[in-house]
């Protein structure tokens, strides 16, 4: 990734330096042979120049045959370092005047070879009548001379060169400085990224510490009420009992029997009832079932009463459990016709149970906990819709942390909706037990509170997902029983 | 002297020119008057004659040897194959110059003093080159051969060429022994 981004378009590589350089030196030698050509054809040119000049002026000698008029023609050229030879014949080919260095070679009168650059030939014409030919011969440049003349060119190249060398270092330079600069800037972005996803896990560890926190005061606090109410209950509903079964033994004929003995010992007759026992028995009775009627409406609320502890006191964790280890897909899938009916037509429930692992479980207590999230859907969708319940397993290791859950493999289950969902405020609230906005007599709070409790005594974890018209996932986290677990729990 | 004079001219003459004349004529003509002849037909290109004074453009050259022929066919066969501009040189000899002879140069040999006079008054005026030769110098002549020191050169009278409406080149100016303006 780095090595790609690396790789810009414009930066300098070496293989393109090379080129770069190639060109350069390429084009400094063209330059070169340019300038060598020009610096030839000028220098033929100023050399045909000076012959045509001499040829001009010398023509009357070379008619006339004056050796020495031609001659002094001739020398003026001497003048001219750059001349090595010149002669001058006339039409019957015999020089008529000429010079030439020492240690040159004499010219002859032989027209000119096409090869050789340092000789001209101009013909030596009055009007149009040619009286003879002037030869030129260039001295050849000394090697000093002729480098001065092209060093200009090479100088120039060598600087582009250098130059073009130097910037590529630089280039290079700091492609690496930019490369590792990028580098540290990745490792900081990264290290700031870590911190804060490590804040963030922080922070929700703090709220879940701080809601288990207030969950146990409060689990602590309702436990404790509700297991003394319980005993108080528990007296009530004794004595409601003895009174009950009390009534029950004094029924109604024996006790006109006892009034009729008391009369007869009195002296009375004893052998017809009279009308007035007979409306004493009827008022008897009718008080009695007022009696039964108002004990039974008591023993109810005495039962409805305990139940509610009950559930308080599984949320305080203070009930007894009898965990078992038992299939959860198995559990639901003997649920089905109950909750079914429990959500009525309107409500459509999609299973998808693909965990088929064992976990370590209250079976009631589970049953009635999925019952609870099912009917709590259903009420979230007054106009309909879908649970689905899902179950599937889980593996919580370094790569996929859950927090408060130490590794290990796990089985999830989910309750999700397509219901009105719950805003941030309730959802942070829907644990807590009374917590409830359903209308009073319709909702005690106390289901979501009771699960919450009854996951965490069985070591697992309960948590709600849930956004206003998006609808809820409610999970429940419990930990796969392998067969050690089941022997610690045991 | 005339061993001398031999010795100049054999040295002032192309050899091979003159080993052709001498090839070529059975009675070779002197090296004097072959270098002459040579300089007859040379002295063209340097003269400017005044425009039409041909009548066509391949009209003849015609250079007219009045008196006495000295050079005996030499100046016939140097001439031949060679031209002026376009026009080939002939040769033509007279006895006498008259003005309607129409020559553009005129070689005045051997000829009676009161005669060269005679042929130069005739010719002045008209573009005529005319050369006197060493033998009978006049000065009214606009060339003049002389000999010095063995050689054959030539002095030039440019108010002569004047008046007879022909620029002399300066180049052959500054070859004459002497330039001459008497007007
Ligand atoms: N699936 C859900 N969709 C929307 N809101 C929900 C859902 N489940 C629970 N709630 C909210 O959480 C509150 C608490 O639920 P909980 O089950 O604890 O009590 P309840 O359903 O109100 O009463 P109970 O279950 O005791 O009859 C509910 O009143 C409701 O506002
Ligand atoms: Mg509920």
């Amino acid at each position: 990734m780095t090595a790609n981004r690396d790789r810009k378009p414009f930066g300098f590589r070496p293989a393109m330096m090379v080129l770069a350089v190639g060109l350069l030196l390429l084009v400094g030698a063209l330059a070169t042979a340019y300038q060598y050509r020009s610096g030839r054809i000028e220098h033929r040119r100023q050399l045909v120049t000076q012959a045509n000049i001499l040829a001009a002026s010398v023509t009357a000698a070379i008619a006339f045959d004056d050796r020495v008029a031609a001659q002094e023609y001739v020398n003026a050229l001497k003048l001219d370092p750059r001349l090595d030879a010149v002669a001058v014949y006339n039409e019957a080919h015999r020089q008529v005047a000429g010079f030439r260095r020492e240690g040159s070679a004499p010219i002859a009168d032989s027209g000119l070879s096409p090869g050789d650059w340092h000789q001209v030939v101009v013909p030596a014409r009055q009007g149009t009548t040619t009286v003879g030919r002037v030869y030129l011969r260039a001295a050849a440049l000394p090697l000093i001379v002729q480098l001065a003349r092209y060093s200009g060119v090479v100088l120039l190249t060598i600087m582009a060169v250098l130059m073009l060398t130097a910037l590529a270092v630089a280039q290079s330079v700091l492609t690496r400085a930019h490369a590792s600069l990028r580098r540290r800037a990745a490792e900081l972005a990264d290290a700031n990224q870590r911190l804060s996803v490590e804040m963030e896990q922080r922070a929700r560890t703090e709220e879940a510490l701080r809601q288990s926190q207030k969950m146990e005061a409060i689990g602590q606090l309702s436990g404790g009420i509700a297991h003394d109410f319980n005993n108080l209950l528990m007296i009530i509903k004794g004595s409601l009992t003895l009174v009950q079964d009390k009534l029950l033994r004094d029924d109604a004929p024996a006790h006109v029997a006892a009034s009729v003995r008391q009369r007869v010992v009195a002296g009375e007759a004893a052998t017809t009832a009279t009308p007035a026992d007979t409306g004493a028995i009827a008022r008897h009775e009718a008080r009695q079932q007022r009696i039964r009627h108002h004990l039974e409406v008591a023993q109810e609320s005495v039962e409805r009463a305990a139940s509610l502890t009950q559930r308080l006191l599984s949320f305080a964790r203070r009930q007894p459990l009898s965990p078992q280890s038992l299939q959860l897909d198995v559990l639901i899938r003997n649920m089905r016709s109950l909750l079914e009916h429990s959500v009525g037509s309107g409500v459509k429930i999609d299973y998808r149970l693909e965990s088929r692992r064992a976990v370590l479980c209250d079976a009631n207590q589970m049953e009635s906990a999925i019952l609870n999230l099912v009917v709590n859907a259903r009420d979230a969708m007054p106009e309909g819709g879908c649970v689905a319940i899902c179950l599937d397993d889980l593996r919580v290791d370094a790569a996929h942390p859950v927090s408060g859950l130490p590794f290990g493999d796990y089985v999830q289950l989910r309750v999700v909706d397509n219901g009105t969902g719950m805003s941030e405020e309730i959802r942070r609230k829907a644990f807590d037990p009374f917590f409830t906005t359903k209308p009073v007599g319709k909702g005690t709070g106390l289901g979501l509170s009771t699960i919450f409790g009854y996951v965490e005594q069985s070591h697992g974890m309960a948590s709600i997902d849930s956004a206003i018209g998006r609808g809820t996932t409610v999970r429940i986290v419990l930990p796969h029983a392998s067969a050690t677990s089941t022997s610690e729990v045991a | 002297m005339a061993g001398l004079l031999v010795v100049g001219l054999a040295c002032a003459i192309g050899a091979a020119a003159v080993h052709a004349a001498q090839a070529k004529s059975p009675s070779p003509v002197s090296l004097e008057y072959a270098v002459k002849a040579t300089y007859l037909y040379k002295f063209a290109p340097f003269v400017t004659w005044p425009p039409g004074e041909f009548a066509s453009t391949n009209a003849p050259f015609t250079i007219c040897v009045v008196g006495n022929n000295p050079f005996d066919g030499y100046l016939e066969r140097a001439v031949a194959g060679r031209g002026f501009g376009g026009h080939p040189f002939s040769v033509r000899r007279l006895m006498s110059l008259t003005p309607d002879a129409h020559c553009q140069i005129a070689f005045l040999a051997q000829l009676p003093a009161q005669d060269i006079r005679q042929a130069l008054a005739a010719v002045s005026g008209q573009p005529v080159l005319t050369v006197v030769d060493s033998a009978t110098p006049d000065r009214e002549g606009i060339v003049q051969f002389v000999i010095r020191q063995g050689r054959v050169g030539f002095e030039i009278n440019v108010g002569a060429a004047s008046r007879n409406h022909l620029a002399i080149s300066s180049k052959l100016l500054s070859l004459a022994l002497a330039v001459r303006d008497p007007s």
